[in-house]
């Protein structure tokens, strides 16, 4: 049974509620609420020539568009600052405990920045799932309490059950959310116009360190012990693929995955790029595609590799997304190379800290050059809980400036 | 093999993070007389030197950096008795631990490496650390420096209740104080009270280089200025 398996210390009452049990009513004020972030989307949608639904199409196809396709990520910490007029008293945690607030979060903060899309940051990395003991901080995502984490011999692997994301943790609430906008939309013809975009982070490696193995015990068995490595990716692979479908099916438009092969030496462990493909190929197609952020240079010393292995490029994911601090250059010529998407990001401190007139800039330099290879898109995001919301504000009508064709 | 070659082979085995090779060479290298700071700065260092460049270039690997780090540490439990037992200089103590509320430990670990190569004895007291267990260790450890990793950012300013604890303590006098984490920047550490922020373990060594030798001023020589 799911709820002996699972402790999660500041959970929800519902935790470990199946979806098909979850149900959550919206009260009249709330459901005007959501009409009229509805209503700012299409307002904010008419300001350009082509809807962001179409201008994300052209640019996975490589076509012409109006502008470039603007990916954001705001993590819970900063998208529920739309919510208490950045008053810092909706926390991550209640986000993720009230999953009606995460709904009203992502139509407030698309409504509020004018984003092409609409797409929340997954509520856990499945620290709590697999059979440890985990903790939800204010600001925090489910955190292994220490020495909890289930693996650290190869005898650990045998009985570990692969988490059921429509039964067990936070996940539920996390896809009951998703439904419940894709309604919406819907109901306010705005499914057809907004991208719709779900995250499956962190990638199969990443859950096998977060969740089943702690970081330094797999970062060591990477070299001592391959197997008990292998043996952890090898159970992540499962709910990777479980978690991608479940998303799949939710009628996003697409999916992402945050994600950092480089933090891992190439040499000897080639074989995480065989978990990559047989992941990622498992869910996504012509009409779902995926994409991979990251953040450190250092992934890119695995593009060739990860294109051979099919993880990229036809039948797997369309690209990937790298953080600001990846030379953007490199980026988007690798990609240019391998006919893949791609999207560089403006700096999250520069954001934070402006001027505005340097990010502008800085935007700018990137733009020109991701206008040069049709699959590139720009991007805000990793966006700093001390962001001022007119800085994102400047970011987005900045990368909707320079981005125009 | 000559201490040159021992040491050369040392750095070389740290580089290829080969973890039994680094032990055996740590050992060869004491009883052919080599000095304990000797085998960290000629052969540890110079080869966490190589993998950290690589890292701070984006041609190297951060598991690599993990794992190094590692070996120093191993490397530390056969070469802190050696000074002991020598009457040796004792290491400088960096106490290190990432703030209350927050998981976080890959940065943390990074710079402990990079400290520990440094010459540094580090005692790393772990994530979700409130400000009375900072204040413990350094007096416990006799700290020279105090880390401290805030990368949530809401959690940032809990680096000012470490800085007061310390006051209170009696003993900020006695450390440096350096903080780090993700979008840290000079005036929240000018608010906080620390004397620097490393914008990465490379910035953080470096910073903490130059306060040791007088070219760069702690917080209070700041502020009077």
């Amino acid at each position: 049974m799911a709820k002996e398996r699972f402790g999660l210390v500041n959970g929800p009452d519902w935790y470990n509620t199946p979806l098909d049990q979850l149900h959550f009513e919206w009260s009249p004020e709330e459901k005007l609420e959501l009409e009229r972030y509805c209503e700012k989307i299409h307002k904010n949608i008419a300001e350009d020539e082509m809807t962001p639904l179409e201008r994300y199409w052209a640019t996975i196809n490589g076509k012409e568009k109006d502008r470039l396709f603007i990916i954001t990520r705001a993590l819970h910490s900063y998208a529920s600052k739309t919510l208490d007029s950045n008053a810092d008293a909706i926390k991550p945690m209640d986000i993720y405990n009230h999953p009606k607030l995460q709904v009203k979060e992502q139509l407030a903060l698309t409504a509020r920045f004018g984003f092409d899309w609409v797409g929340p940051y997954p509520v856990s990395y499945t620290e709590e799932c697999w059979g440890g003991k985990a903790t939800l901080g204010e600001y925090t995502h489910p955190q292994m309490l220490e020495g909890m984490h289930p693996v650290k011999t190869m005898a650990d692997l045998e009985g570990i059950e692969v988490p059921d994301p429509k039964k067990d943790g936070l996940y539920p609430g996390y896809l009951w959310a998703y439904y419940e906008m894709k309604k919406i939309l819907i109901e306010y013809d705005l499914y057809d116009k907004i991208v719709f975009y779900s995250s499956v982070s962190p990638d199969t490696v990443s859950v096998a360190w977060l969740g089943l193995m702690n970081m330094n015990d797999f970062m060591l068995a990477t070299q001592r012990d391959p197997e008990l490595a292998k043996g952890c990716v090898e159970l992540a692979d499962e709910w990777f693929i479980r978690f991608s479908q479940a998303l799949k099916e939710t009628g996003a438009h697409g999916i992402w995955c945050c994600y950092g092969p480089g933090i891992f030496r190439l040499e000897g462990n080639e074989w995480m790029a065989d978990h990559y493909a047989r992941t990622c190929r498992a869910v996504v197609d012509t009409d779902f595609p995926g994409y991979f952020g990251f953040g450190l240079p250092a992934d890119l010393l695995w593009l060739d590799l990860l294109v051979e292995k099919g993880v990229m490029g036809p039948g797997g994911y369309s690209g990937w997304a790298a953080s600001a601090e990846v030379d953007y250059k490199k980026l988007i010529d690798g990609a240019r190379k391998y006919d893949l998407f791609t999207a560089t990001a403006a700096l999250p401190r520069q954001v934070m800290t402006g001027p505005i007139s340097e990010f502008e800039e800085d935007i700018k330099q990137r733009c020109e050059y991701a206008k040069t290879h049709p699959k590139a898109a720009i991007g805000v995001y990793s966006i700093d809980f001390a962001t001022p919301q007119h800085h994102v504000e400047a970011a987005v009508n900045a990368c909707k400036k320079y981005g125009k064709y | 093999m000559t201490k040159e070659a021992i040491l050369g082979k040392l750095k070389e085995a740290i580089v290829i993070l080969d973890e039994k090779e680094s032990i055996r060479l740590v050992r060869e290298g004491l009883e052919a007389g080599i000095t304990p700071m000797e085998i960290i700065s000629d052969g540890m260092n110079s080869g966490l030197s190589v993998i950290g460049d690589a890292f701070q270039a984006g041609t190297g690997f951060m598991s690599d950096l993990v794992i190094a780090g590692q070996i120093m540490n191993d490397a530390m439990e056969v070469l802190i008795p050696e000074i002991e037992k020598g009457g040796g200089q004792a290491l400088d103590t960096m106490v290190i631990g990432t703030i209350q509320g927050d998981q976080h430990n890959i940065g943390k670990r990074i710079v402990s490496a990079m400290f520990i190569a440094q010459g540094y004895n580090v005692i790393d007291i772990g994530e979700n650390q409130p400000a009375s267990a900072f204040v413990e260790a350094i007096k416990k450890y006799k700290a020279k420096v105090v880390g401290v990793s805030a990368i949530l950012s809401p959690l940032k300013p809990y680096c000012k209740v470490i800085n007061d604890a310390i006051v209170d303590a009696g003993i900020r006098e006695d450390v440096i104080y350096i903080i780090g984490g993700w979008t840290m920047t000079q005036e929240a550490t000018d608010e906080f009270g620390a004397d620097c922020f490393g914008e990465d373990a490379i910035d953080a060594i470096n910073k903490i280089k130059l306060i040791r030798a007088g070219e760069l001023p702690k917080l209070k020589e700041r502020l009077a200025k």
